[in-house]
Formats: C-alpha cells, sequence, structure tokens
C-alpha cells in the first residue's frame, strides 16, 4: 500500500508544508500544487510488504534535526531545504528502478522543484537578515548523513522493490517531519539573529 | 495408423511427478491465501479510539476467531501479538494504546482460524499520518434566538497518538453552518489540554431560520475529510424574546401609574379636606424617640401619699363639777369635753410622701374661727361626701371636711412648718375611718374649745370601749381627673344644710346633741 500511494502522500506532504509558508505567495503556490499534488494517483506494482519484512533496515532519522525548538528560524529553513533536495536527488537518480509511471514521477519532481526555488528565495531573504544562515551546514550534516545511509541501503539492495518500499516508509517520516518544522516555524516567528548568539548544538541523536 | 513400439508412452512412474506437483498444487491452493489482497484492512478513528478493522473479500472462508499481530517499518523488529486481540471472534480491535506512533508505518496482520486451522491471513501497512481516517466526533446542537450553542463531545482522555500538537494542528476541528445555500466554516480553536467537551457558539445568526450544522476534523496531513451527518435546528423568532421584554416592561410601567394615580389621589383628596390625615399621633405612636420606646420608660411613679395615722386614744373623764380655774390652768390642755362627757380625739394625719397632696388639720376643721364655708363647693363636697360614707349620720366632720377636698388630710401640726407637705392642687387622698372608734364633732358658734394637737397624746375615746381602733387609709393620687382641693379652711366646715338634710332623711340612729354625732 506504501508504494500505491507514496507519491500521493509525498504529494500531499508537500503540499500540506506550504500551507504553513511563511510568504502569500508561496502559500499560493503550494495550493495549486497541492490540487495538481492529489491528481498523481498512481497505482504502483507493489511487492508484498510480507516479503519486503526481512528488508527492513533503521536509517537513524535524526529526530533533534527536526526538533526545531533549538534552532534560529534560518537554520530551520536550512534544515528544511536540505531535507526536501536530498528527497529530489533521491528520486532522480534512480527512481526507475521503482517501477512507477514516468509521468507521475516527472510531476512530482517539478513540484518539488519549485518549492525548493521558493525555499531558497525565502532562504535568501533571511539570509540578508540573518547571519546565522551562514553557519548553517552544521545543521545541514545531519540530514545528509541520514539520506548518504538511505542511498547506501538502496544501493546495497540493488535499488530493489523492497529496497524502495524500506526507502518510501523513511521518506514519509521525513516528510511528517518536515511538516512539524513548517508549522513550528510559522508559528512561533522566530527570533532574528541578533537575540540568538549561541551555536546550535552539533550533537544529534538517531532515532531507532 | 501402427503405433509405434519407439513411441514413448507415459509410463506411470513419470505421472507421480505430476501427480504429485498438482497434488500439491491443489494441496496449495487449499493452503491459506496469504495475499494482500485476501482481506481489506481499515484504521479509523471512531471516538477518538484507533480501531482496526478487517473484512475479508472471500466471503466463502467464514473463520471463527482471529489473531492479530503488527510489527513496524523503520526497526526490523518482529511480529508481535496483539495480547487483548487474540482469538477474537469481532472483526476488529482497538489498538489506541498499541500503535502511539503517528508518523510510524505500522505493519499488521490478521490471522483467521476456524479452531486450529489457519484459514486466512491479511497483511498491510499503514503509514498513520496519512491512512488513518478520521471519522467525525459526536455534538450535539442547542439553537437559540440568534445563536447556537455546538457541543462537541471529546473523550476524558485524548489517545496519546492524538496528544499535544497532533490535535491542535494536524485535525483541526471544523464546524460547517449552513442556512440554505450559504455555507459558512468555523474554526474554533483546541488547545493542546482538552478534557470533556467542547462548546463553541455560533453567533450572529438571524431569528426565524433554519439552520444545519456539520462537524469533522479537517486533517492537513492524513486522509479525506468526512463529514458527520447534519443536525438542524430552527431559530426561534425573535418578537416571543422581545414580546416577553416589552411586556415586562409594560407591567413595570403600569404599576408605576397605578400608584401615582393611587398617591395623587390621596394627595387631592386629603388637600379637598375629603381625609384629614392626622399628624398628631397619640403618644403611644409617637415613635420619634426609639429609645423611649425600645426601653419603655417607667410609668411616672403614683405619688401615693402615705398617711400615718396616729391613733389618740382619750380617756372618759367624768366632770366633777369643778370649776376651779387651777385644775384647768395646772392641768394640762385637757381635750375638749363635751357636754355628753366625751372627749374629743383629733385626727391627724401626716403626708409622709412627696407633697403631692395638701393637708388639713382636724383642728383646723373645728376651730371656731374658721371662716363661714364656702356653700358651693361644700354642696358638691357634700355630695361626694355622703356618697362617700355610707351612712349619713355617721358622717364625722373631720372626714367630711377631708374628704371635702378629696383626699386632703388634716395636717399634722407637728409638721406644720415642714416645707415637705406643699399644697398640691389635683391629688386626692381618701381614707376611710373606722366610725366605731371615732366621734366627729360638729362645731358650735360658742365652742371655744381649742383645737388640741392630739398627735403625741394617748387618748382614748371609744365610746363603745370598743379596741378596735381600725382606721384605714387609703391614699390615692390624684391624675387630674379629681377636682381640685379647695382649701382646708373654707371646705372644712361642716355643710350644715347639708348634713341636716341628710340626717333628717336617716335619723334612725344618730342623735345629735351638743353638736355630736351619736351613736
Amino acid at each position: 500500500m506504501i508504494n500505491k500511494h507514496f507519491f500521493e502522500i509525498v504529494s500531499v506532504l508537500l503540499a500540506s508544508s506550504t500551507i504553513f509558508s511563511l510568504e502569500l505567495k508561496l502559500a499560493l503556490f503550494q495550493q495549486r500544487v497541492n490540487r495538481e499534488s492529489l491528481k498523481l494517483l498512481s497505482t504502483l506494482q507493489s511487492s508484498s510488504i510480507q516479503q519486503c519484512l526481512p528488508h527492513r533496515k533503521n536509517f537513524l532519522l535524526p529526530q533533534r534535526s527536526v526538533n526545531p525548538r533549538q534552532y534560529q528560524k534560518g537554520q530551520a529553513l536550512a534544515i528544511l531545504h536540505e531535507m526536501l533536495q536530498q528527497i529530489f536527488n533521491l528520486f532522480r537518480a534512480n527512481t526507475s528502478s521503482g517501477g512507477w509511471e514516468e509521468s507521475h514521477v516527472e510531476k512530482f519532481l517539478t513540484e518539488l522543484h519549485q518549492q525548493l526555488e521558493y525555499l531558497e528565495t525565502l532562504t535568501g531573504l533571511e539570509a540578508e537578515q540573518d547571519s546565522s544562515i551562514l553557519g548553517s551546514e552544521n545543521v545541514r550534516l545531519p540530514i545528509k548523513m541520514y539520506f548518504q545511509r538511505i542511498h547506501d541501503y538502496l544501493e546495497s539492495q540493488e535499488y530493489s522493490s523492497c529496497a524502495w518500499t524500506i526507502v518510501r516508509g523513511e521518506i514519509n517520516r521525513c516528510l511528517f517531519f518536515a511538516l512539524q518544522l513548517i508549522r513550528k516555524i510559522s508559528k512561533r516567528g522566530m527570533h532574528s539573529s541578533k537575540n540568538e548568539e549561541h551555536e546550535p548544538r552539533a550533537d544529534f541523536r538517531s532515532i531507532g | 495408423m501402427l503405433w509405434s513400439q519407439n513411441t514413448s508412452w507415459i509410463r506411470p512412474r513419470d505421472l507421480y511427478p505430476v501427480v504429485y506437483i498438482g497434488l500439491m498444487v491443489g494441496v496449495v491452493s487449499a493452503w491459506p491465501d496469504l495475499s494482500d489482497e485476501s482481506c481489506t484492512l481499515k484504521v479509523t478513528f471512531r471516538s477518538f479510539r484507533l480501531i482496526l478493522s478487517w473484512e475479508l473479500k472471500n466471503h466463502s472462508i467464514a473463520p471463527t476467531h482471529y489473531t492479530l499481530w503488527y510489527t513496524v517499518m523503520s526497526k526490523p523488529d518482529d511480529m508481535k501479538i496483539v495480547e487483548h486481540c487474540s482469538n477474537i471472534t469481532a472483526s476488529f480491535c482497538d489498538l489506541t494504546d498499541v500503535w502511539e506512533v503517528l508518523p510510524e508505518t505500522y505493519i499488521p496482520r490478521v490471522d483467521g482460524f476456524r479452531g486450529n486451522t489457519m484459514l486466512v491471513s491479511c497483511i498491510s501497512d499503514f503509514f498513520l499520518a496519512t491512512h488513518v481516517s478520521l471519522e467525525p466526533p459526536d455534538f450535539d446542537i442547542v439553537g437559540s434566538t440568534n445563536h447556537i450553542n455546538v457541543i462537541v463531545k471529546f473523550p476524558p482522555v485524548i489517545p496519546k497518538i492524538l496528544n499535544g500538537e497532533i490535535l491542535q494542528h494536524y485535525l483541526p476541528l471544523v464546524i460547517e453552518e449552513q442556512s440554505g445555500k450559504i455555507v459558512k466554516k468555523h474554526h474554533p480553536k483546541l488547545n493542546g489540554n482538552i478534557i470533556g467537551n467542547v462548546t463553541y457558539v455560533i453567533d450572529k445568526l438571524i431569528p426565524n431560520t433554519n439552520y444545519c450544522v456539520s462537524v469533522y476534523f479537517k486533517s492537513k496531513v492524513m486522509g479525506a475529510i468526512n463529514r458527520s451527518p447534519v443536525k438542524c435546528t430552527f431559530l426561534q423568532p425573535g418578537q416571543e424574546t422581545e414580546s416577553s421584554e416589552s411586556a415586562k416592561i409594560g407591567g413595570i410601567i403600569v404599576m408605576f401609574l397605578i400608584a401615582a394615580v393611587f398617591i395623587s389621589t390621596i394627595l387631592i383628596l386629603k388637600r379637598v379636606g375629603y381625609i384629614c390625615l392626622r399628624n398628631d399621633f397619640p403618644k403611644v405612636l409617637n415613635f420619634n424617640n426609639l429609645s423611649s420606646w425600645v426601653f419603655l420608660e417607667r410609668p411616672p411613679l403614683e405619688t401615693v401619699a402615705f398617711v400615718e395615722v396616729i391613733h389618740v386614744n382619750r380617756k372618759k373623764k367624768v366632770w366633777d363639777y369643778n370649776y376651779d380655774d387651777e385644775s384647768d390652768s395646772n392641768e394640762e390642755v385637757a381635750p375638749p369635753v363635751s357636754g355628753g362627757g366625751y372627749t374629743m380625739h383629733g385626727l391627724t394625719g401626716r403626708l409622709l410622701g412627696p407633697a403631692s397632696a395638701s393637708s388639713a388639720t382636724l383642728e383646723d376643721c373645728i376651730q371656731p374661727d374658721a371662716e363661714e364655708p364656702d356653700q358651693s363647693e361644700p354642696e358638691a363636697d357634700t355630695e361626694r361626701l355622703m356618697a362617700a360614707w355610707p351612712s349619713p349620720e355617721q358622717s364625722e366632720c373631720c372626714k367630711s371636711g377631708a374628704y371635702k377636698e378629696r383626699g386632703r388630710l388634716p395636717q399634722d401640726p407637728v409638721s406644720e412648718d415642714d416645707d415637705s407637705f406643699t399644697e398640691e392642687s389635683g391629688d386626692k387622698i381618701t381614707f376611710n375611718v373606722n366610725l366605731n372608734s371615732v366621734f366627729v364633732r360638729i362645731p358650735d358658734d360658742d365652742s371655744e374649745v381649742p383645737p388640741t394637737s392630739p398627735s403625741f397624746l394617748e387618748e382614748t375615746a371609744n365610746l363603745e370601749d370598743s379596741d378596735e381602733t381600725e382606721i384605714s387609709f387609703l391614699a390615692a393620687s390624684g391624675e387630674g381627673t379629681q377636682p381640685p382641693f379647695a382649701s382646708p379652711s373654707a371646705e372644712c366646715p361642716w355643710p350644715e344644710d347639708a348634713l341636716s338634710d341628710k340626717s333628717d332623711s336617716s335619723e334612725s340612729d344618730a342623735d345629735i346633741r351638743d353638736g355630736y354625732i351619736m351613736r
């Protein structure tokens, strides 16, 4: 079932994340994306989950990274951008083995790209006001390491359907935490970098 | 067609694998359906409870009981059995306290048994954040004139999977209000700690209009929106409320008018004089002096005049026909002796109380220089005297004189100069004298017997030698109703005319001789 509605799920997550966008323009765009994503219904050839149970793996999602309480606004945006970027890279390179329809994947990647552009624009605006964004590599690193583990897993499993089934389940979790991150950023209205001068914490604890 | 010896026949030995495979296929086909499509699993929220339900696609397979297992996708954990959903006959299971992580992919497996034989096994996966179907909550509506109270029923304890921000941010409550073709959505804000029912008021509604309300959870991440059945109410027109308010106002106005008319009528009647409202209330209704009203004042003490009767016993003297002057001069002043051989006694009374009554001495009554009695008053006094006395022949001068004065007792010559005894009009002094012990002498003109002061003399003058010398005095204080006291000198003289008239009327026992009334 996860393979069936994966793109639907991802699209809904992406569309849902746009609801909490800070800019009205981005919010209007995301509403359109939401409508389009609803159309991305695909019945994917899915492997029996029963058969994929032995292929499960704990990718150690950095839960603290997706917890925005300890980060400033710019750093939270950086984390969000990194996550979406990694997802884009993951599906752009190796989706052919997933057994999905090309059209569905193309549309999904297009919408994801547009959202990344808006985030980059927003991040650029914040970078002019928030000097902490320049030092956001520290917060991006756990996300990069997390997705590197996913890449390595897919490669080890030779991009099998069961591997993709497991990865899709992991991406769902990642997007849900991204959604929480966006909501908290928009709700809290994090302070500018002048109020918070401390360096972000670099200790991450993976879940699982 | 010639059968060739070279033709290879299927030997029975070769059929064994086929049969075996066929049997195996048959057996395999008889194996339980382990595909994912053998049954349909569904996860929903019912009254905020996470319920996993399943339905077999092949209805010909009817297991008698089920057992539920589950695992997660994020970790390579083994299947875990759900204890309270083991060997159950129901086709659903409450997993509220089992599946507690919303962004997790749970993999349940349902095994259907008939006896000890497993007939079906269904497995699926659910990413709860997106797959759970939210059923609408229970709610009630209470319509009023211009608003509707929507009561959404929440459980006393929110499940952990919906705790915190999930219910607040990912399951926002939406209340739809529909009137005709106009639909409005209300988004009540739910705090993190929701306990019990939540009431939301839809106000600014139009009275006399029918409204329908629907409640649902609008999931921003989860599944499709599932609206509740609508509940409709007709808002009562506002006229009833207005009429009730106007009725109240009208009633108050009418009451005021009635009170105003009544008061004005009273004032008019008073001015006209038809009614006279007293302003001077009796003393007893005078509540101005509250203290006196609360603390009742003791009535003024009645002025009681106490009279001390000094009984003078005069001994009977027999005149020895001695005209010597020495005897008269040497001896003490003897009480005057009447011709009948009786000794005069003075009846002296002394007022012991405050000067509330005038006093008059007995001797004043018998003074020869007494002024002529006032005829007018004695007559009146005589009447009173006669009324006081049971028999006129028993009337006596002093008593009559005293009675004339309505109780004015003869003044004690000892205390004549006593300033405490002052005349005071309006007081009444009455006293009773036992006629058996005293005699009353009507003074004559020739009689020059000086009055004596018998207060310190013990003389007996009991004609009948009676030991009874009961003299009782009844002193009564006057209260303004009594006629004023007359001067003793003017009142004292015996009203001869009145007495004579009275005495003539009843002269049975009385025999006046030498001025004494003898009995």
